[in-house]
Parts: structure tokens; sequence; C-alpha cells
């Protein structure tokens, strides 16, 4: 009887780890080939011509807000964390900065890439989206510029990085 | 419960976490993405017209002076720019306003003051308005915000027959950057 | 407005008085070249009423007087050899309606004559803006007149083609300084090299002879051909005693795009003058 519990408790166990070795081997070599969420980069975030003392926002759908494609090429969708590193200022080649900033609706996902299905979220804390299989979601961006009245003539840059965990 | 059956069970969930992982939604490595936000500061230089000149009521054959002290009807202009911008400012001026039916009425002895802040009591300079410009800067220096503050008075004289009604004309004010 | 970007009510550099009415002209100085063919300006009203706007060109630089002051010389014909640009340089639009708080680009267009010869030409932008007429009442008094006046505004910038090669420079002679009522006017004149205009800055320094330094101003310096300003450092407030003020000109500009300026060599210079006693 014991000896029968030991070949039914062993059996059980492979059978139970089998498809789980399996599974894990499969999903290595799934990840081993290329990103299975690729982030890129689409266009930067643009406020063109500003003027010393005048606040400008450039709202998230404008067409010179900053976007971001996300690509799952995957037969599978995948839920990822957006997370984003948000300069605080802009700087110029002679070093003056500008103060940006990003309000709670500054960032959108839109799960088709199109402006119609944008969700609205707050670029300064992660956001979980989930890309369905075999689909380009888009990311965008806007900001707010406050130059001071004494902004110094020239042009002023930033990066902004999102990422996908 | 034994501790193979513990055990066994314990394997199957794993399994089966397993394969929702594959077969549902997927973490995945971190992938990260870049642009760049981008501006380019214009220095400009603003002019604005901050306060007509208004005589208000004024009777037939009594002139009328708004000196450019009054605060409430002295026309006032501000310019903005760059610290430290050099400017030349110059005025076209009426010699008539324009009244009912074609009638006009004089406005002359046009008085001036400029001052790099909002004050006619110190700091500034008197100077006759005209078509000739006068040179100065707005406050500060280059890199920091500047300003110029031009103030404008003058005298209108109705004749003891003026026609009754509304008066009104314009006065421009020129600001050439001559920085640059 | 083709971008939906949106500008707040200006914080800092705009006046907000409620009659307010003006416009903002940026940049101050405007380059063009034949890779661009172009170039534009932008047009901001920071008052709550729209602004009619009127754009023209004319040929003219800055000039100085026998007394130092600097002002525009505008020329409407200008003779052949002149290097003006304002005929060949156009604005579109030439009218436009900029609304409250909204901002209008102009666009330039030069149509340089065939084989230009190197160097820099020269036009103003000239921005008229006028906005509400003033709204006067009906007199109180059956006798009555009521008079007011409405302020306009005009805006000149500089608008540079460069055609080619350019290459600028500049010298500083016969530098002076006077005392004044209440301050102390510097003199200098400056001739201009190369075939461009020399756009910098004068910085000048005034300390008690071989002491600390008591004063620092620095100015825009435009020269086209000869200028020569007087610059007052206010000086109410000075002792009795030798003074000097150094000079220096480089081309250390806040208000224009970095790219445009033509280098040169720094120049330096150096003045005294006396604070008598009082008597």
């Amino acid at each position: 009887m014991r000896r029968m519990r030991r070949i039914i408790t062993s059996r059980t166990l492979r059978a139970a780890l089998l498809p789980l070795v399996f599974v894990l081997c499969g999903a290595g070599s799934a990840r081993a080939k290329a990103p299975m969420l690729t982030v890129a980069r689409v266009q930067d975030l643009t406020f063109g011509n500003v003027f010393p003392g005048v606040p400008i926002t450039v709202p998230l759908t404008d067409a010179q807000a900053g976007q971001y494609t996300l690509v799952n090429g995957t037969g599978r969708s995948i839920t990822a964390q957006l997370v984003f590193v948000l300069p605080p200022t802009l700087t110029s080649g002679g070093g003056a900065t500008m103060p940006l900033s990003f309000g709670p609706t500054a960032a959108g996902f839109s799960a088709t890439g199109s402006l119609g299905s944008i969700v609205p979220f707050d670029p300064s804390v992660p956001f979980t989206v989930t890309v369905a299989a075999k689909t380009t979601a888009r990311v965008f961006l806007g900001g707010t510029l406050q130059p001071n009245g004494g902004q110094t003539a020239g042009s002023y840059t930033a990066t902004i990085s999102l990422t996908a965990n | 419960m034994s501790r193979t059956s513990l055990v066994a069970r314990g394997a199957a969930t794993a399994a089966a976490m397993a394969l929702a992982f594959v077969a549902g939604t997927s973490p995945l490595a971190a992938q990260t993405g870049t642009i760049n936000a981008t501006a380019t500061v214009l220095q400009p230089i603003t002019i604005t017209g901050s306060n007509d000149l208004q005589f208000g009521n004024v009777f037939p054959g009594v002139n009328k002076t708004v000196d450019y002290t009054d605060a409430t009807n002295a026309g006032q202009f501000t310019v903005s720019g760059d610290g430290g911008a050099q400017v030349a400012v110059s005025f076209d001026l009426p010699t008539d306003l324009n009244g009912p039916s074609g009638s006009t009425l004089p406005i002359d002895t046009w008085t001036g003051y400029y001052n790099t802040t909002n004050s006619t009591s110190s700091g500034g300079s008197t100077f006759t308005p005209s078509s000739s410009a006068v040179d100065t800067n707005l406050s500060g220096s280059t890199g920091s915000a500047g300003s110029l503050y031009v103030f404008l008075g003058a005298t209108v004289k109705p004749a003891t027959n003026q026609t009754q009604g509304s008066y009104s004309n314009t006065v421009t004010m020129t600001v050439a950057y001559t920085g640059s | 407005m083709t971008l939906r970007r949106v500008l707040s009510i200006v914080s800092v550099l705009v006046p907000t008085a409620l009659s307010a009415q003006g416009v903002l002209v940026a940049p101050t100085g405007i380059f063009i070249d034949p890779r661009t063919h172009g170039g534009s300006v932008e047009l901001y009203n920071p008052g709550s009423e729209q602004v009619e706007v009127s754009i023209s060109t004319a040929f003219g630089y800055p000039v100085s007087d026998s007394l130092g002051r600097v002002t525009l010389h505008l020329e409407n014909a200008p003779d052949s050899t002149a290097p003006s640009a304002a005929s060949w340089i156009d604005a579109f639009p030439r009218r436009l309606v900029v609304p409250a708080h909204e901002r209008r680009t102009v666009r330039l267009l030069a149509r340089p004559p065939m084989h230009l010869p190197d160097g820099e030409y020269w036009a103003r932008l000239i921005v008229d803006a006028k906005g509400r007429r003033i709204a006067l009442q009906t007199p109180d008094d059956s006798a009555g007149l009521h008079i007011g006046l409405t302020l306009d505004v005009r805006t000149i910038v500089a608008v540079f083609y460069r055609a080619g090669r350019v290459h600028t420079g500049v010298t500083m002679a016969d530098t002076r300084a006077r005392l004044a009522r209440d301050s102390v006017d510097v003199c200098a004149r400056f001739t201009r090299g190369g075939n461009a205009a020399f756009l910098g800055a004068l910085h000048l320094t005034l300390a008690r002879n071989a002491g600390a330094r008591a004063m620092t101003l620095s100015v825009p310096l435009a020269v086209y051909g000869t200028l020569s300003p007087c610059v007052a450092m206010a000086a109410a407030a000075l002792a009795p005693g030798r003074y000097v003020v150094r000079l220096l000109v480089d081309t250390d500009r806040g208000d224009l795009q970095r790219s445009a300026l033509l280098p040169i060599a720094a120049l330096r210079d150096s003045v005294m003058f006396t604070v008598p006693a009082p008597r």
C-alpha cells in the first residue's frame, strides 16, 4: 500500500511538473526572441516658438504632442506598466533652464493608436495598460512650459523616456 | 493532508499559473523609448496702449489740459522686452480731433514722460512727444525682463461755438528696436 | 491658428490693464538666407480684445546724432547702392486680425535679385496694431463735448538677408566719459568692418580708480556703418574721486539667436573721469 502511494505520488508530481517544465521552456524560448512589446519614438513633444513670460501648454491631443508606439508583435495580449522619466526643465546649449511641468491628464494611452480612443492618465505615476495581440498602441504626452520673464533666447531641449515594465 | 499531496497540489498550481502566464496577458522585460521635448525662445518686444488719453466732458470756449501725471486720464503706453533693450520712441500726433458732421477741435501742447518704472514722480525723464524719436533703454540688463513706461498729456482748445458731441482721434506710438 | 497650443494669459512680460491693447512681436531680429528663402515673425495679442495688424517693410538701420542718441534711420526710397532688402522681402499676410490671447505667424518670403553679391541686406519690418476705438459717452451736459484719443502702437524690428559668405568686424575709438547731472555718459565711436552688420553688446564696468567695481551695465550694440553712441550710467551717489570705466564689446546677446551672431574678437578699452569735491 505504501509502495502504491509512492507510485501515485510520483506520477502525480510528474504529471503536474511536466507541463510546467514545458511551459517554462516554451516561455523562455519565446522571451529569447525579439522583445514582445517594443517602445518606440514617433515624434518629439514640440513647443515651437515661445516667448519669455508667456506660459504655453501643448495638450496631449495636439499635433505637437509627443508620441510613442507600443508594438505587440506576439499572438498574445500583453499587460505592462508605463513609467515616464520626466525632466523638470528644458535646457539650452548655454546652460539656461526653463521649467517644464505635466498635469494629471498630460499623458494618454490609445489601445488602437487613434486619437478617438485616448485614455488620459497622469504621467508622473505608473499606469498599467494592456496591448492586444498583434496590435500597435500609442502613448501621447503633452506638457506645459513656463518661461520666465527674462528667459534667454535660444533652443532648449530635454529627453523624456518611457519604460514599459 | 500528506506532504506528498501538498507538493503535488503546489506543483499543479505553479503549472496552472505558468499556463495562464503564457496563454493570457504576460509580463515582459522592460523596454524603453525616448523622445525629446523642444522649444525655441524668441525674444519679443511688446508695446501696449495701456490707457487711452481721456479728456472727459469739456465745455466750449474752455481749454482743458490732461497732464501726463494724471493717473486716470493720461495716455499710457508700456513697452516690454529684453532687459536693457535699446529703443527709439516716436509719435504720430493729431493736430485736430474729429467730431460730429465733420467738425474738428484743436489739440496741442503735448507733454510726455518716460520711465523704467510705472511712475511719473521720479526716476524718469520728461520729453516733448513728436515724430522725432527719443532713444532710451528698457530697465535691467539683457537676459532679464525689461520695461519702459511712457505717459502722455495734451491740451484741447474748443472754440466758444464748438459743435456739441463726441470728438476723438488716434495717437500712434512707434517703438523701433535699435539694438539690432 | 494651425496648432491648438494654448497660450496662457501673460503673467510677467505683458501688462494686464483692462483697457490694454497692443501686440507682442518676436523675434526682434529675423535672419534669412538663400537656403531658407524666408523666415517668420510671431504675433501675440496679450489684450482682451482683437487687434488689427498690418505689416510693411522699409529700408533702415540705427544711426547716432551728435549727442550720442541712437535712433532709426528709415528710407522709403533708398538708392540702388544701399544694401536694401525692403523691396524684395514680402510678408504674408500683410493684414490680419489677432484675436484676444491668440497668436499668429507672419511668413516672410525673400525674392532677391539674381547674382546678388555676397553680403548682408537689410530691411525693417513695421508692424502696425490697432485695437478697439475709444468709446466716448454722450456728453452729460447739453452744451458739453466729450473728448478722448485712442492709442495705437507700431513696432519696428530688423530683418537681415545674408547672401553667400558674410563676416563682420568692429573697431572702437574715441572713448570718453563725462559726468552729467546724475549720470556718467560713456561715449565711443564704433566702425563696422566686413560685409555684415555687427550685432553685439557693450558692457560697461564703473569702478573707483584701482578699487572694487561700483556698477555694471550691458546694452545692445548694432553697428551698420559708423555709430557714436553715448550710454548713461546712473551715478547720482558717486563720492568725489577718480573713477575708471572699462568697456568690453563682444557678441553676448540674450535677445538674438546665438547661431545668427557673427563672431568677432572682443574689444576692450577704459576711460577715466573725476567726480569733483563739492565746493
